[in-house]
């Protein structure tokens, strides 16, 4: 190679300089292909890339809060303001209902509750044992059963298969006993049928803050509407007064309903639960 | 007084609750608002045989009785099929329907009503009547109330007697 030499023609110098390059840059070049491969092969590039997203990802997942944190609050603040009035709209009717409903459940968890360290207490010889015999139910006892009593409003003895009323009681005057003696037939039978096609009875409609347990035998059953909260042990006490009550005065096979057989168990019913208290 | 149970039946819009509430309120409405589940009325009804306290349910209408519910037709002492006179698709099945109530449940009675008499002419009813095999036991308007009171009357005396 003759560098220097000043009879070359420009062609020949390009040349020259073409050739140079690439003996000084062949090293780089290799590397640069080897790059440029890398990034158009998709599988390459993100065998290299994939672990800092992955890394990126992984630090937002932690720090989100506080890196994005306020803008969303911002956004959701915002926007909750803009529909105050819809959502206020939204939820109000339902409130009232879901409180009540929640009340409600609470003070059956709380009964329940004590209902059973009741139990416990009386099994043993305690001091709270004799104190309440001596001095009756504790201040919180009486406090909680005036605000939730139970209280038993209407019985009604329906015939299983006709729903007709064999015979009711009711706290206030009721005229369309009949009438509801059939709905709730209705009402039983296309529960049962729809959701477990006759193999179980259904045993309790709630209705606002009504609770209509159902007692089934074979050929009739009782419906007693009852308000307040009632404990496990105060379900038992009245089913079994129900079933006492059909021993002594409801006719095993009944054929014919008839204002006769109504008026008499009507009668008997109510000087069954008249004065009935749930809690004995 | 004797307590009876009355169910009313058929396919959808023929006029059940119509007949229910002609009866029972002596009340028609021309809109039509189709029963959700049962409705269960009361009437007291004075017969030669004596008095009934009929309790009557009002259905919804299903095209086939077989659809509606079992339990329904438990301990019911009568049941009446009511179809449209207007509307041959009401009637349609009406032999595999009284064959399917006659079956589960053996003992009670059943009526054939065809309802909206007041939509038809008179020959149209005997033309109708004779294209039906079964004998349709009362042609009702519960609009203009033309036999209602005598179809649940007679229904009734048969059943106290
Ligand atoms: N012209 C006429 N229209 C009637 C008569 N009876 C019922 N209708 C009308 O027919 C429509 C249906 O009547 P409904 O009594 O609701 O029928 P339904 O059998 O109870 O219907 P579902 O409850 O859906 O099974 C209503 O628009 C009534 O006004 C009648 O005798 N004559
Ligand atoms: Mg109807």
């Amino acid at each position: 190679m003759n560098l220097s030499s000043s009879s070359t023609s420009p062609e020949e110098e390009a040349q020259l300089l073409e050739q140079l390059r690439q003996v000084l840059l062949s090293e780089d070049r290799e590397e640069l292909e080897a790059i440029r491969a890398m990034l158009e092969d998709e599988a390459q590039l993100s065998e290299k890339v994939s672990p800092i997203i992955r890394q990126h990802l992984a630090f937002l997942k932690e720090n989100f809060r506080e890196e994005y944190g306020i803008i969303i609050e911002e956004i959701v603040s915002k926007k909750l303001s803009e529909s105050q009035d819809e959502i206020v709209n939204m939820i109000f009717p339902k409130l009232n209902t879901i409180i009540k409903k929640f009340i409600t459940a609470q003070f059956q968890i709380l009964k329940e509750g004590i209902d059973t360290q009741i139990k416990t207490v009386q099994n043993r010889f305690s001091p709270k044992n004799l104190f309440s015999r001596f001095f009756g139910p504790s201040d919180s006892d009486i406090v909680l059963s005036q605000l939730d009593n139970p209280e038993v409003h209407e019985v009604y003895l329906v015939q299983r298969e006709s729903g007709l009323l064999l015979g009711s009681y009711a706290k206030e005057k009721n005229t369309d006993q009949d009438v509801i003696a059939g709905m709730l037939t209705a009402i039983k039978s296309f529960a049962e049928d729809a959701f477990n096609r006759g193999k179980e009875d259904l045993e309790m409609i709630q209705y606002e803050n009504y609770k209509i347990f159902l007692h089934n035998l074979p050929s009739y059953y009782f419906a007693v509407a009852m308000t307040g909260s009632i404990s496990t042990s105060e379900k038992e006490n009245l089913s079994n007064k129900l079933i006492t009550f059909a021993q002594e005065n409801v006719p095993f096979d009944i054929a014919n309903v008839n204002s006769t057989l109504t008026n008499r168990i009507s009668t008997a019913l109510a000087k069954y639960f008249a004065h009935f208290n749930i809690q004995e | 007084m004797l307590s009876k149970k009355v169910i009313l039946t058929g396919s959808f819009g023929v006029g059940k609750t119509s007949l229910f509430e002609r009866f029972i309120n002596n009340k028609f409405e021309n809109k039509y608002l189709t029963t959700i589940g049962v409705k269960v009325g009361k009437k007291l009804v004075n017969t030669p045989n004596g008095d009934l306290s009929m309790m009557i349910w009002d259905i919804a209408g299903e095209v086939a009785q077989n659809k509606v519910p079992t339990s329904y037709f438990l301990g019911t002492s009568g049941i009446i099929y009511i179809f449209d006179v207007s509307r041959p698709s009401t009637y349609g099945n009406l032999v595999e329907d009284l064959a399917y109530l006659k079956s589960i449940n053996k003992l009670t009675t059943i009526k054939v009503v065809g309802n909206k008499k007041d939509l038809v002419t008179e020959a149209e009813l005997k033309t109708l009547q004779e294209k039906i095999s079964l004998p349709v036991n009362l042609f009702t308007s519960a609009k203009t109330g033309e036999n209602v009171e005598k179809l649940f009357l007679d229904f009734a005396t048969e059943m106290v007697g």
